[in-house]
């Protein structure tokens, strides 16, 4: 593909290991395999499910007391 | 030379005309020689069940073609669930069987005598005799064809009961769950007394440069495959959509109850689904992205339920929006729908209505034929398809418009159905929370609609400099923000616009993420293919032309400003969660409307100035040319 200067740009800027706050929106890197995260903007906390080896997904976040 | 083919269901006449290229060019297929179609072969005031309304099938211009993701199909018909424009998209490989077959459009008029079903066989069109079909489900109905024809190779889209009854939001379904769903496409089939329409296709797509295609389709499809949305919706497909935008409490929960659904956490995980349901991943011709899940329930009360789907649609109207936390409930009454030929989407909006109404006592076991209709209801949820398939009960109720169901159920149970200004039912997604997605999916032409406008770069949290970028203008990424939203939703409409006219499926663009198709790249498409040349500019400018024929369709029925309104609800404050306080303020909505139609290029009423119509070459419309 040909591509273009903004899909240039977005692609360089891609960084695996990494998961966006679904809250702030804010950046968090991760380990390899970590299960679980907190936004150092928000303090929200997420569980993390890795779809593969290197790409992350947030699954849900962080509660204490989850409803029945 | 592409053809159109025209069917005359009451005369029992074929025409087959050609397709001038400076048409095709002008209007691109799919969504746009559709809209062309329609506006022609329409009046003001038309009746959407009336056999003079045509149903009109359109591969997009380059459905088929050896190309990435170039397979989709648009339906275009006056909507039986809005009385406006209606239209929807099809996947599968239905469109390019069409394209295989000769015709870059489908147009069907009249009324049948009896129940028929049309055969294409390349360039023979025939009616057939479709009374054993009548009265099955749409699973059966496509077995039954091939059953007949003798080759499963046909590719099929028909109606189900709901079809043939009529109902609002019937769809037309083709396979397990590729559906045209919103508008009501199926009832207008229905109308016809037209059960399906089966197409076998073995004609070669002229291409000007089949080597520059080929060597564009394996360029693309390398880029493609290296981006993390493609590893992810290949194993997820969108149900990640489901999770996005529930954590950023973008969902409507319990009929506008709440924004946000925890209840589903540990019962409608995206990880439940895959572990214990999903058996492998499928995809529609051209596209290698497999984004469809095959599933299988394997135990519990709906053991050896088969089906195809779901998309992130499931989980939210299936799930939060009626209460429900169960998977196999979800997937038994999405079955369902897709067997019956009834919009999941639609029916997933009218069923928590009904919960909403029932849980505050405005209806009740009377109403219901007995049936329990609190919020999570698996009773409800399984039954409310069989009922509306058979238009029986309360079924019945819902199934011939907003309108007349409120008037059934009493007038205060109108205030709790959410329904955007143009009458559709207001999909489940907050959409006062941001700002050019609320402008784009209001605004769209079939009603509220996330594929025609909606602007999930809005959320990414991208940094400003990339999203103007992308946009091609300075924009605002805080989506809470109102600068700049304007040309934001009206960039993303042409965006989708250009997809549906192109067939080109919309999970490879910009409006899926940053990093996919723009214009570029399905434009080095159109060039290879047909030696045209066309540019970025002019390829804009034909999807501006189709929004503006859309428009000109609704305009001339009436349509103004008001019907560019979000429902009363998205005006009023959220009351709790992260999003607290938030709501369209009149003032700014009504700034933001009219700095949009002056991007348009529309008058203050919403109506497309005569310059604008002259510019887009749609003033000299209805043109008859074909």
């Amino acid at each position: 593909m040909t591509e273009n200067e903004p899909q240039k740009y977005a692609r360089s800027k891609e960084i695996y290991q990494r998961i966006r706050c679904m809250r702030c929106t804010h950046r968090i890197d991760l380990e390899k395999d970590q299960k679980e995260a907190y936004c150092p903007a928000c303090g929200l906390g997420w569980v993390i499910t890795w779809v593969t080896p290197d790409i992350p997904m947030v699954l849900r976040r962080i509660m204490p007391n989850i409803p029945k | 030379m592409r053809q159109v083919a025209y069917v005359d269901l009451t005369n029992r006449k074929v025409t087959i005309k050609p397709i001038p290229e400076d048409l095709l060019r002008k209007f691109l297929g799919g969504r746009g020689i559709g809209s062309y179609l329609l506006y022609n072969h329409t009046t003001k005031g038309i009746h959407p069940l009336s056999p003079e309304n045509p149903l009109i099938f359109s591969p997009g211009l380059m459905t088929g073609q050896f190309a990435n993701a170039m397979g989709r199909c648009h339906v275009n018909g006056k909507s039986p669930d809005t009385g406006k424009y209606g239209d929807s998209n099809i996947g599968g490989a239905f469109g390019a069987e069409l394209m295989y077959a000769g015709l870059q459009a489908l147009v069907i008029t009249g009324k049948a005598a009896k129940p028929t079903y049309l055969f294409i066989d390349n360039d023979k069109i025939q009616l057939r005799d479709a009374s054993k079909l009548w009265g099955k489900d749409t699973f059966q109905t496509q077995l039954g064809v091939w059953d007949e024809l003798q080759d499963p190779d046909v590719k099929v889209a028909c109606i189900g009961e709901a079809g043939e009854h009529q109902v609002g939001f019937a769809c037309i379904l083709h396979q397990l769950k590729r559906s045209a769903g919103r508008t009501g496409q199926g009832a207008l089939m229905g109308s016809k007394n037209l059960k399906a329409v089966a197409v076998r296709g073995s004609q070669s797509l002229p291409v000007k440069d089949p080597q520059k295609l080929l060597e564009i389709t394996r360029r693309q499809y390398e880029y493609i495959r290296r981006t993390k949305i493609f590893e992810i919706t290949k194993r997820w497909s969108n149900l990640f959509a489901w999770v996005v935008n529930n954590e950023r409490e973008g969902i409507v929960v319990r009929n506008h109850r709440a924004n946000f659904y925890p209840e589903g956490y540990g019962h409608l995980d995206v990880d439940i689904f895959l572990d214990k349901y999903s058996e492998k991943m499928l995809a529609c011709q051209q596209c290698a992205m497999h984004c469809e899940h095959r599933y299988e329930v394997k135990e519990g009360p709906y053991k050896g339920l088969k089906g195809e789907g779901p998309e992130w649609i499931a989980p939210l109207h299936f799930g939060a929006l009626v209460g429900n936390i169960h998977w196999d409930v979800i997937l038994a009454s999405f079955e369902k729908t897709n067997r019956f030929g009834i919009d999941a989407s639609t029916f997933g909006l009218y069923l928590a209505w009904l919960m909403d109404i029932y849980d505050r006592g405005l209806i009740g076991k009377e109403q219901t034929g007995g049936i329990d209709f609190n919020f999570g209801s698996a009773e409800a949820m399984v039954k409310l398809p069989e009922l509306i398939n058979k238009d029986e009960g309360i079924g019945k109720v819902i199934s011939h418009g907003a309108d007349e169901a409120i008037r059934q159920l009493g007038d205060k149970t109108g205030e709790f159905l959410y329904r955007c200004g143009r009458g559709l039912t207001q999909e489940a997604v907050n959409d006062r929370i941001l700002r050019a997605t609320c402008l784009g999916d209001q605004t769209s032409n079939r009603g509220n609609d996330h594929l025609r406008g909606r602007c999930n770069l809005e959320f990414m949290g991208l940094p400003a400099e990339v999203l103007s970028k992308i946009i091609g203008r300075p924009t605002n990424p805080d989506p809470y923000a109102w600068d700049t939203k304007a040309f934001f939703a009206m960039w993303q409409q042409n965006l989708n616009t250009m997809s549906d006219c192109l067939g080109l499926c919309k999970f490879w663009t910009q409006w899926f993420a940053p990093d996919l198709f723009g214009f570029e790249q399905p434009l080095e498409v159109i060039n290879a293919v047909t030696g045209w040349n066309m540019t970025k500019d002019e390829l804009w400018e034909a999807s501006e032309r189709v929004w503006n024929m859309e428009k000109m369709f609704n305009v001339r029925d009436g349509e103004d400003r008001r019907h560019d309104t979000p429902p009363k609800i998205f005006f009023e404050p959220i009351k709790e969660g992260a999003r607290k306080g938030l709501c369209l303020e009149p003032d700014k909505w009504n700034a933001l409307l009219d700095e949009y139609y002056d991007l348009r290029g529309w008058d203050r009423n919403g109506i497309p100035k005569p310059e604008t119509l002259k510019r887009l070459k749609l003033d000299k419309e209805p043109s008859h040319i074909i």
